[in-house]
């Protein structure tokens, strides 16, 4: 146990220090936030400001004005005399023709030409054009809303004579709650925790390659094999220091991520959640139980196991980090394509052949338990669990093997003509 | 002096017994093809030859890295491959070309090896003592291992190798690539320590005169054979030469074992 410690001790110290390790961990926490601050800051700033919609009036009447007075109760109005005065700081011009009073009046479709403006490609430009878009569509139902009125008859119940009472059906079982409320719930979970176990195992694997590359890089992998230590315990607390440094950098990335997911993720669904029945929410079974949880915890902690152990072996064929961690190019694929599949498909829906890579990669399993936690499928869980239990127990062998034999000092990856190929990674 | 040494020294018990060891990496790579030879306790055996000769090899068995194709090895007794938890409790290694952890410092690296060593906390107390002194590295035990010069490296290295006193010392060509000032403090640091505290050394180098001058007896390898073996005094009567480097080119040459 003290020796365990000690070796554990030593590894932080020696990652922990490496300066790449720690510009890793600095850009993980960093990136998301500083993406959202420049995505997040111009959109707060576009949904803030109003559209600007020139309007040429050649119609003069009375729905003419009160078109352009409904509009400006959400839009900046700017009166020009003709399209050809349209500058690129408007976001849509509004054409009524001569005739538009006098067709509503009698209850003609009347007509309007518009023209959105899209100055450039950005996001911001695009939010605001769109905006002026709505804002024409609210001037369209005031206008019906005043001439239904006129008419004599209710407005409210004449343009909407049926009353939705929107359910949710989700996975058998049903609930009072609009489906977007539940779809947005499920996404942000469904993409959130997968990508985050996908960091968590990305970073273990390197961790882990690294650990063992720095050995062979240092030439202190004999020294430390002559000590009278069980070479099961410098493997263990090789794969523990991995483990430890690895969730402090998932768990930076999560900070930086979620704080990204804050900033660009608009607060409607916020306001949704908090009107609706929580208890309605829950019923639907969108939350894992502590089972659930507690399974796929199991099923994230092989995973890590599995990817550490593959790593250890991988790293003591090396003779540096930086070859290392080309040859993680190699491990690489196994964890990316089933991050990429699982987070926008399911494994129901892909074809056939891409599912069956993806069941057998085992780096797939802890981001399908993710998903099978959400909807408390126990069976998928528990199914996970085992095919990782037993490929994780299978590499941690492979690995305890090497190191207990010379082949840890021996082991070398030939690669010759193929190494070319392995740089392009 | 050396001989005088050696009748006090030397108790007669067997510290080392190498017996036909043959190694082969590969079909083509036969590293040794038949080693044998014992030292005792308190001596200090050097391994002599090229760069090739299989001197890592045998070191490395000895250190309990490698397992023998053939033959078999002991240290006080217990055997490398079978007991080799008991050989490494007896032993300190200085491998060839090693290093230490970069990003730890000096001071932390001792640390961490003497963790292993010690069995309570005045024993360890007393072995990072014994390391500072053998090291001589001072408050530079404070910096970190990546701003040390070869020479720093070096010192550190072989404080870590000996600062338990293992009954065996296996040092691994202790002062290849050091300048002439590191080189003779290392030698110093290995002579003294053996006459003071008693232990043996087996040591590998292709420096022969710093053999010569280190050791109570020395074998030449070549070609993965011990080719001649006595102390240097002994080897250079023999054959008539005025140091081990002839008796070197005398035995590699004559064909007999080539």
């Amino acid at each position: 146990m003290e020796h365990l410690a000690n070796v554990v001790k030593k590894e932080l110290l020696e990652l922990m220090r490496d300066q790449k390790f720690i510009a890793g961990l600095i850009i993980s926490v960093l990136m998301f936030p500083l993406m959202g601050t420049i995505v997040g800051g111009s959109i707060g700033a576009s949904t803030a400001e109003k559209s600007v919609i020139g309007v040429v009036d050649y119609d003069g009447g009375e729905y003419a004005r009160l078109f352009q007075e409904y509009l400006s109760e959400s839009a900046e109005i700017v009166r020009l005399r003709s399209l050809e005065e349209a500058t690129e700081d408007l976001n849509a011009v509004i054409v009524i023709p001569e005739g538009f009073s006098k067709n509503i009046s009698s209850y003609l479709k009347a007509d309007v030409e518009v023209y959105v403006i899209l100055a450039s490609s950005s996001i911001s430009a695009t939010i605001k054009s769109s905006k002026a878009t709505g804002a024409i569509m609210g001037a369209q139902g005031r206008l019906s809303e005043y001439v239904v009125e006129n008419a004599g008859l209710n407005p409210d119940f004449t343009l909407k004579p049926v009353r939705i009472k929107e359910y949710t059906i989700f996975e058998g079982k049903v609930a009072y709650v609009p489906p977007e409320v539940v779809s947005n719930l499920v996404f942000s979970q469904v993409a959130m925790l997968p990508m985050v176990i996908f960091m968590l195992v990305m970073f273990t694997a390197q961790l882990a390659i690294t650990s063992m590359a720095l050995e062979k890089e240092n030439k202190t992998l004999e020294l430390l094999l002559s000590q009278p230590v069980n070479r099961m315990t410098i493997l263990v607390g090789k794969l523990i220091a991995s483990l430890i440094l690895s969730l402090i950098s998932a768990f930076a990335f999560f900070i930086g991520f979620s704080f990204y997911m804050s900033q660009t993720v608009p607060s409607s669904t916020e306001n949704i959640v908090k009107n609706i029945n929580i208890n309605e929410l829950l019923s639907l079974g969108v939350f894992p139980t502590p089972v659930s949880s507690a399974l796929l915890l199991i099923n994230v902690l092989l995973g890590l196991l599995a990817v550490m152990s593959l790593s250890v072996v991988i790293g003591a064929a090396t003779e540096d980090v930086r070859s290392a961690q080309s040859l993680m190019g190699l491990v690489f694929p196994l964890i990316l394509i089933p991050a990429l599949t699982l987070m926008f498909t399911d494994l129901e829906t892909m074809p056939l052949p891409l599912a069956l890579v993806v069941i057998a990669d085992p780096f797939s399993h802890p981001m399908i338990a993710a998903k099978a936690a959400f909807t408390n499928n126990y069976s998928q869980l528990l199914l996970s669990a085992a095919y990782l239990i037993v490929f994780s127990l299978v590499s941690l062998y492979v690995a305890s093997k090497l190191f207990a034999s010379e082949r840890i000092l021996t082991l070398r990856f030939r690669w010759g003509r193929r190494r070319r190929v392995l740089s392009l990674f | 002096m050396a001989s005088w040494f050696l009748v006090t020294k030397v108790t007669g018990v067997v510290a080392v017994k190498a017996e036909g060891l043959v190694k082969v990496y590969s079909k083509d790579v036969r590293a040794l093809d038949g080693v044998s030879f014992e030292i005792e306790e308190g001596e200090i055996f050097g391994l002599i030859g090229p760069n090739g000769a299989g001197k890592t090899t045998t070191l490395r068995i000895i250190a309990t890295l490698l397992t023998p194709t053939e033959g078999r090895a002991e240290v006080f007794g217990y055997d490398v491959v079978e007991e080799s938890d008991k050989v490494r409790e007896l032993i300190g290694y200085l491998p060839e070309e090693a290093g230490a952890y970069k990003n730890l410092s000096g001071w932390e690296f001792l640390q961490f090896i003497a963790k292993f060593r010690a069995k309570n906390r005045p024993e360890y107390e007393d072995m990072l003592e014994r390391a500072r002194k053998i090291s001589a590295l001072g408050d530079r035990l404070n910096d970190r291992v990546k701003a040390y010069s070869k020479g720093m490296l070096r010192r550190l290295l072989v404080a870590a190798a000996i600062m338990h006193i293992p009954r065996l010392a296996i040092l691994d060509e202790p002062t290849s690539g050091l300048d002439v000032v590191n080189a003779v403090r290392i030698r110093d640091i290995i002579r003294s320590f053996a006459e003071k505290e008693g232990v043996t050394v087996l040591l590998s180098s292709h420096n022969m005169l710093e053999v010569e001058y280190l050791c109570d007896r020395v074998a030449i390898i070549h070609k993965g054979r011990i080719v001649a073996a006595g102390p240097p005094q002994e080897l250079k009567e023999k054959y008539g030469a005025p140091n081990l480097e002839e008796v070197f080119v005398e035995v590699a040459g004559s064909g007999a074992f080539s």
